[in-house]
């Protein structure tokens, strides 16, 4: 189908009111890839229809018999565009109740940051602020009203790259003030050992237009280890990953297209829980001045490719008016990653976009992002089975009506987390990762179930001079499988010394292996 | 044959402590161990003299400067909101008495900025847009701050002090504290204090400026007392304190310097290459010269400073612009606050010529740096030698490059980085870096 054409349908079905949350029944849209494709653009057409719904034809309120039918052609469902896939998530399938809202937490480790001044790991409620630009914050193509913690993350029906009706993971927070996170990893293993890896997925990459430092944007992570939010360094984040590979699209506000377009803010990778290289976006190669950067908007996805191995990581992505033609933002040399196995993680970052504002119009601390279609090729293992601890359901001190998900942890008495429902049929090996907030150095403690205490000195987050560096931690322990019983658990964490300010762990999460 | 085992097999001084010295003439030949010698005396030469301050000496400046370096209770009041109490930051948006010279030169991390976030650039008040140096081997220098806008101690403590991203002070609330908490120990090493009673005393909030300038690398809020030669002469002696107390503070021979020394294990292969490709075809030391592995001087490498998450950098030019300004401040070398002058106005590059040129810093100790460059952007060895080796970047910087393509392979870029991390020395008395008790506030 001509852009054209495809355009004035996904107006009609914005207009028309046919994006409605919680369906999850229509067709998902992948188109397939070139695969690694050595320059140039990447026109990633449909090869497919089987099953999908147009979006005049039988989307949700269109009640569209006369609306002419499409004839926009899609990969095959469960590809996300790659030929063979070892994870693919369409977000067809919405599975309410769990710390992730909507998402499935068997495939998913979601993960959250954001603090009020006299606390941390707090969200509180989240609205749509009226007027705010570039456009106001939508939730399923909505406007929102004190949104709790757990409903903020919601499959809905949206439209895909191809301009067809597809089921989206929405998240959404206020940054709040400050810095903030949702970061969201596949539990599925991305191995791109001695060859190059393939990354896909699709979101509105919608930057601020105003955006001088404050702002949201996207990042992709590909970590050795689990640790949730594996990288934000800010006053009191500090996440960092041990050994992990990042791609910032914060954008710089230079782009040729003007001010709704973003490009690679940076490329970083650490080793060992230290910096190996950071690449500003203007030290990276690209093809052209126009073809760094990517138009966005609101509710519009791009598509983006990921081609990494351990070398070198090319970048590909497409404007959001012409979301099938992908063509090479940049290319990043002299990776020398330390690790060719890990996880993917996709992050949603902000801070404090009200800060950076155009002329009269304010800018909104609130933003959903889109995400559809995430997949990844290579060798296909085993998932992991995967076990978040709930939220914890302690109101903010500040009284904004928010809720502190994260728990206090002290050298007092044991932190007490259930896990529900472990299966360990089968099971090998089993991780635990979870976000600390304290002091450095710092030794924590924790068992299972009342049994044998395991000490964990926390690898000094230090600069080259040994100094401590406090904050919060993206950290990942084995945890003896003898220890876990099939059925509900519990994780306990202690401090082994007496902390001086208030310290936290949060986003625990449990994943149970099948495999080595 | 690698230098260490050539040193042992034809050198008979190879074991012989302390016998090395200058180049000996078994380097002839080898232009490389020749100019390494050049870096590696004997003994590193201590800090030269330095007329603008008669107090260097006296221990009694020694121990008023180490407290004056550790007491925050100088500073006004916290600007930026990324002050939000948390590690990484001095306190809370609003918050007085937070910012010392340690909490950006950091005692126990080399005198360097290993406490803000990133360990870029560094966040006191506000987000500062230079890296804040380490101290070590400070006694070396003569013209201060990355643009060279300080020629003295004495002078350069006005830029912290006064720089609302930095302790976003006054001279004046400085002079009143300095007679509140110093009044005894001041007096016994300048004399007495002036009368300030034609002062309002002024309150920490008010001390600096109530909000941020974004515009220009060092703004300043004029408060009075500004131009008050007795309000400025308290705080130029505080000056000539602290420097009593820094210019103790050194990096040390390192692993290189006893290798040149004859120990012919104390480099690893890797580490004796790269100290050859440093001197050879990295071209290091055409810059990094001398036994601090600097010249001096200011050169411009062609860098595009970062955009990062807390500021956006303005246009810097560098020395062109401090090198102008020092030629014009009242409390320059040559000027009535110094206790001498050496003349070393008069050897000042032209500034005209110093578009975008920074301060050539030295490598000893080095890799205890967290960033590297005056922005800190570069944020680990590897990369500043990936910079180097690129011949600087493409544009995005004023003024004109000296910078150059260098052709190493990656096999040679990360020799020359073994080398660089062996430059760490471990001459720092560990007595220096203790926070010293500071005298109580009689008001509380």
């Amino acid at each position: 189908m001509a852009r054209f054409d495809r355009s004035i349908l996904m107006f009609l079905a914005l207009g028309l009111g046919v994006v409605s949350c919680g369906s999850g029944t229509a067709g998902k849209g992948a188109l397939s890839s070139s695969g690694a494709s050595a320059g140039g653009s990447d026109n990633a057409s449909g090869d497919g229809g089987a099953g999908k719904t147009s979006i005049a034809g039988n989307s949700p309120g269109s009640g569209g018999d006369d609306a002419p039918p499409t004839t926009t052609k899609r990969s095959p469902p469960g590809s996300c565009g790659i030929a063979d896939p070892a994870f693919c998530e369409e977000f067809t399938t919405p599975e309410p109740g769990g710390p992730s809202g909507d998402l499935d937490e068997k495939r998913w480790s979601f993960a959250r940051w954001g603090h009020e001044t006299r606390q941390a790991f707090v969200r509180n409620p989240v609205s749509t602020i009226p007027g705010t630009m570039p456009a106001p914050a939508a939730l399923c193509g909505k406007p929102f009203s004190n949104v709790p913690l757990e409903h903020d993350v919601a499959i809905c029906d949206g439209i895909g790259v191809d301009g067809l009706v597809s089921a989206q993971l929405n998240e959404v927070y206020d940054d709040q003030g400050d810095f903030a996170i949702n970061s969201n990893r596949a539990r599925q293993l991305f191995d791109f050992t001695n060859r190059t890896g393939t990354i896909m997925f699709d979101v509105d990459a919608k930057v601020n237009p105003c955006n001088l430092g404050h702002g949201w944007w996207i990042e992709l992570w590909v970590t050795k280890e689990p640790g949730p939010i594996p990288y934000h360094e800010a006053p009191g984040v500090l996440s960092y990953p041990e050994n992990g590979f990042g791609i910032n699209f914060q954008g710089l506000n230079t782009c040729p297209q003007g001010r709704n377009a973003t490009e690679v803010a940076s490329v970083f990778v650490s080793k060992d829980w230290k910096v190996l290289h950071s690449y500003p976006g203007w030290e990276l190669e690209h093809d052209s001045d126009a073809d760094r950067c990517i138009t966005v908007q609101d509710q519009k996805l791009n598509r983006f490719k990921i081609l990494i191995n351990k070398d070198q990581v090319e970048i590909w992505a497409s404007n959001f008016d012409d979301p099938t033609n992908l063509h090479r933002l940049a290319v990043a040399k002299n990776l020398d990653l330390p690790f060719t196995r890990g996880y993917v993680h996709f992050q949603h970052s902000a801070y404090n976009a009200r800060k950076d504002y155009c002329e009269n119009q304010t800018t909104s601390g609130v933003q959903t992002y889109r995400w559809d279609n995430i997949g990844f090729d290579g060798p296909s293992y085993p998932m992991p089975r995967g076990y978040p601890t709930a939220n914890n359901t302690e109101p903010d001190i500040d009284g904004a009506g928010g809720r502190m998900y994260g728990y206090f942890v002290t050298d007092k008495e044991w932190t007490v987390l259930p896990i529900k429902g472990v299966d360990l049929t089968n099971a090998m090996t089993a991780t635990m990762s979870y976000s600390f907030l304290g002091e450095s150095p710092r030794t924590i403690l924790f068992r299972l179930n009342g049994g044998p205490e395991h000490v964990y000195p926390i690898p000094a987050l230090t600069d080259s001079a040994g100094g401590p560096r406090n904050g919060t931690r993206a950290l990942t322990n084995d945890i003896p499988i003898e220890e876990l019983k099939a059925g509900d658990n519990t994780i306990e964490f202690k401090l082994a010394t007496p902390p001086s300010n208030t310290e936290y762990v949060a986003n625990v999460d449990l994943d149970v292996q099948t495999s080595k | 044959m690698r230098f260490g085992a050539t040193l042992a097999l034809t050198l008979l001084c190879a074991a012989c402590a302390g016998s090395h010295g200058q180049p000996s003439t078994n380097f002839a030949g080898d232009v490389e161990l020749q100019e390494l010698a050049k870096l590696s005396p004997a003994a590193l030469p201590p800090p030269p003299a330095d007329p603008t301050n008669a107090y260097l000496m006296d221990p009694k400046a020694r121990d008023l400067g180490k407290k004056l370096f550790f007491d925050p209770r100088f500073s006004g009041p916290l600007l930026d909101e990324s002050n939000n109490g948390d590690p990484g930051t001095l306190g809370l948006q609003g918050e007085t008495g937070k910012v010392a010279c340690a909490g950006c030169h950091v005692p126990a991390t080399s005198f360097l900025d290993s406490r803000s976030s990133r360990q870029q650039i560094s966040l006191g008040s506000g987000w500062t847009h230079r890296r804040a140096p380490s101290l070590l081997d400070v006694g070396q220098v003569q013209l201060f701050n990355w643009d060279g806008r300080h020629d003295a101690m004495f002078n350069q403590v006005f830029t912290p002090i006064e720089d609302p991203v930095e302790m976003n002070s006054s001279r004046l609330f400085v002079a009143q504290q300095v007679a509140r908490l110093y009044r005894t120990e001041y007096e016994a090493i300048f004399g007495p204090l002036p009368a300030l009673d034609r002062y309002a005393p002024v309150t920490p909030n008010n001390a600096g400026c109530d909000k941020l300038t974004t515009d220009q690398i060092h703004g300043v809020c004029v408060k009075p007392g500004h131009d008050d030669p007795e309000v400025t002469r308290i705080v130029v002696n505080m000056g000539k304190a602290i420097e009593a107390f820094v210019r103790q503070l050194q990096c040390g021979q390192s692993r290189f310097d006893a290798w040149m020394a004859g120990n012919a294990v104390a480099l690893s292969d890797d580490e004796q290459a790269g100290a050859r490709l440093f001197v050879g075809k990295g071209g290091c030391s055409t810059c990094h010269s001398g036994p601090y592995l600097t010249d001096g001087e200011f050169h411009n490498i062609g860098l595009h400073a970062d955009f990062t998450f807390f500021v956006v950098p303005i246009p810097d030019a560098g020395a062109s612009a401090g090198i102008a300004e020092l030629l014009t401040d009242p409390l320059n070398s040559k000027g009535i606050y110094s206790d001498g002058y050496d003349g070393r106005l008069d050897r000042l590059p032209d500034p005209a010529n110093l578009l975008g040129a920074f301060r050539t810093p030295s490598l000893r100790c080095v890799a205890r740096r967290p960033s590297f460059m005056h922005t800190g952007q570069f944020r680990s060895l590897e990369d500043v030698v990936i910079f180097f080796n690129n011949g600087g970047n493409k544009d995005g910087y004023l003024g004109k490059s000296e910078n150059y393509p260098r052709d190493l392979t990656s096999v040679e870029r990360a020799q020359l980085v073994a080398f660089l991390r062996a430059l760490n020395g471990d001459a720092l008395d560990p007595a220096l870096t203790v926070p010293p008790a500071l005298p109580a506030d009689p008001a509380e």
